[in-house]
């Protein structure tokens, strides 16, 4: 017999079942007893069934979706975010408004008389065209080689608080976590605090700045000598796709003495790979790969207050990696960063 | 629950609101077998029966003002049933069970011979254990259509959710249930034994149907 079968059968047996021995009459008399002496429900009975989680997630979400927004659109002049999250194809076109996300390869794009755009791999923004044409970076990094512009402040750059408006010029964005990074090679760009909060700064190329993420009273541009052609390799955005614009690589110096969220981790690296090597004895002919992945807290100090190796590496290692930890300074926040060691025994 | 016509069950609710306990009684009379017997096929457990079929008409005789008639006595005191017996359930489930209390009956293995009736009897403990272990929502509209008799429509004005949300959960509740049926024996046994015997088993299908070993004798002689 099928199940449903027999399910169909069990139904109609216990359709066909008595109610159980219990006496109605007794049920009777004890619930008008209740009702004599007044033992009623002091709460309606509320008619829903089970319990209903959804209005409360449905409460939270909204709320967490409003968070957001507000977060993402502080400055009301932004263009809106709320798009269909499409990735953006090599299309040489640009809608109106589009969302572009890049994951590991850069893309071109292409904004007929007004600019063209390199997005480097995992980058993701809005664009917005129409009599100005607004990028709104989200994350990644942006390179934008504008043509010049028969009217002023065509084409900007919408990051973080800042607006980096441009007439003509070949310029890089980057919107990192902790700070917005401005690099430009010819050409000028204004950069504007939206909260209008700081002064605005007119970068002349060559010339870079960094600006903190979060809206502060004062920001300190950096000038930087015409740019060693050599350095390009650093400004590859991946491996089969090179950037256009030949930028030096950044160093700790430039972002006012405070080293970038990349150079913390490689220095971090760096010291994990050292301390390995210096405690881990690989016999001849041997070879040992250890991974695992490090998070740091940077104190408000810049110094680093807690790590964690997960999974944990040998005592040794970690005692070395705890000494040694003290010359790594960065910016308030957490960091993550995997880590693969070869070592080999000599 | 729709025993009566129309006319005079709105005469005798009318006069339940305007707190004739006269009228109580016959409103009572009238559907606590019906209430008696949702109550049991969704509590399953006999020791909390009485109870909560007497907190389903006080909270009737309570809340009965508030019944203004949109939708059919019979289905408002499904809802009120149905809602009763979930807390009923759920207040079970947070109170302390003695490791000595004897077993529900339901649940019950009596471990008798195997005539027809002790086996029809078995089937349907296993089969309204089986329905206990479905998901609330399952079960509730499972009892309610199947067992109950009621057309998905007044199982959505019980619920409170749509009717296409009703079917789909009595369809999964089938399914659902045909799942636990196999971890029953007693069930199993039987669509084995429909099914014809199987020679690579050591009992016979006969045997299993009924579920149980022969009853042991200090069982009998209780």
């Amino acid at each position: 017999m099928k199940p449903q079968e027999l399910i169909d059968q069990l139904v109609r047996e216990a359709r066909q079942q008595r109610n159980p021995g219990v006496e109605l009459a007794i049920i009777e008399a004890k619930l008008f007893e209740r009702i004599a002496r007044g033992e009623l429900p002091r709460t309606p009975l509320k008619l829903t069934q089970g319990r209903s989680w959804w209005p409360i997630a449905v409460i939270a979400a909204a709320a967490a979706a409003v968070v957001l927004l507000w977060s993402r659109l502080r400055p009301s002049n932004q263009p809106p975010t709320n798009l269909p999250s499409t990735a953006m194809s090599p299309s040489p076109a640009v809608e109106r408004i589009q969302k572009f996300r890049t994951d590991n390869e850069g893309r071109w794009l292409e904004v007929t008389g007004k600019a063209s755009l390199w997005m480097e791999p995992n980058s993701e923004g809005t664009i917005q065209e129409g009599d100005r044409l607004t990028v709104l970076l989200e994350e990644g990094a942006v390179i934008l080689d504008v043509l010049p512009q028969p009217a002023p402040d065509k084409v900007e750059v919408l990051a973080g608080n800042y607006r980096i408006s441009v007439k003509g010029t070949r310029f890089r964005v980057a919107r990192r976590t902790e700070q917005i990074e401005v690099d430009v090679e010819h050409g000028a760009v204004q950069v504007t605090s939206l909260d209008g909060t700081t002064t605005p700064q007119w970068l002349r190329g060559p010339a870079g700045g960094t600006y903190p993420a979060s809206p502060i009273r004062t920001f300190q541009p950096f000038h930087r000598a015409s740019s060693p052609v050599d350095s390009v390799v650093s400004l590859r955005t991946s491996a089969t796709a090179e950037s256009p614009l030949p930028l030096p690589p950044r160093t700790p110096s430039r972002n006012m003495g405070v080293p970038s969220s990349t150079d913390l981790l490689a220095q971090a690296r760096d010291l994990v790979a050292s301390c390995a090597r210096s405690s881990t004895s690989v016999a001849p002919g041997v070879q040992v790969t250890i991974e695992t992945s490090l998070t740091l807290s940077i104190a408000p100090g810049g110094h680093v207050e807690a790590f964690a190796f997960q999974p944990p590496l040998a005592p040794a290692t970690e005692q070395c990696f705890r000494k040694g930890k003290t010359k790594l300074r960065g910016l308030v926040g957490h960091y993550s960063t995997p880590i693969t060691l070869t070592l080999n025994g000599q | 629950m729709s025993g009566l016509p129309p006319a005079d069950s709105n005469d005798l609710l009318e006069r339940c609101r305007q707190g004739d306990k006269a009228a109580f009684r016959q409103l009572f009379l009238l559907h606590s077998p019906t209430v008696l017997r949702l109550v049991a096929r969704m509590l399953g457990r006999r020791a909390d029966i009485e109870d909560t079929v007497q907190e389903v008409f006080l909270q009737v005789y309570r809340s009965l003002k508030d019944f203004r008639g949109d939708a059919k006595f019979s289905t408002w005191l499904h809802r009120v049933t149905v809602n009763v017996v979930l807390m009923a359930r759920r207040a079970a489930q947070s109170r302390p069970v003695f490791a000595a209390s004897p077993p529900d009956e339901a649940l019950k293995d009596e471990g008798l011979w195997p005539d027809e009736d002790a086996a029809r009897r078995l089937r349907l403990q296993a089969f309204q254990r089986c329905i206990d272990r479905l998901p609330e929502k399952k079960r509730v509209v499972f009892i309610l259509h199947e067992l109950e008799g009621l057309p998905a429509a007044e199982i959505a004005e019980i619920v409170g959710a749509p009717v296409l949300t009703v079917r789909t959960r009595l369809f999964y509740a089938r399914q659902e249930l045909a799942e636990l049926m196999r971890q029953e024996p007693t069930l199993c046994a039987l669509a084995e034994e429909s099914d014809g015997p199987n020679p690579s088993s050591g009992n016979s299908p006969g045997d299993r149907v009924k579920g149980q070993p022969p009853a042991r004798p200090e069982k009998d002689q209780e």
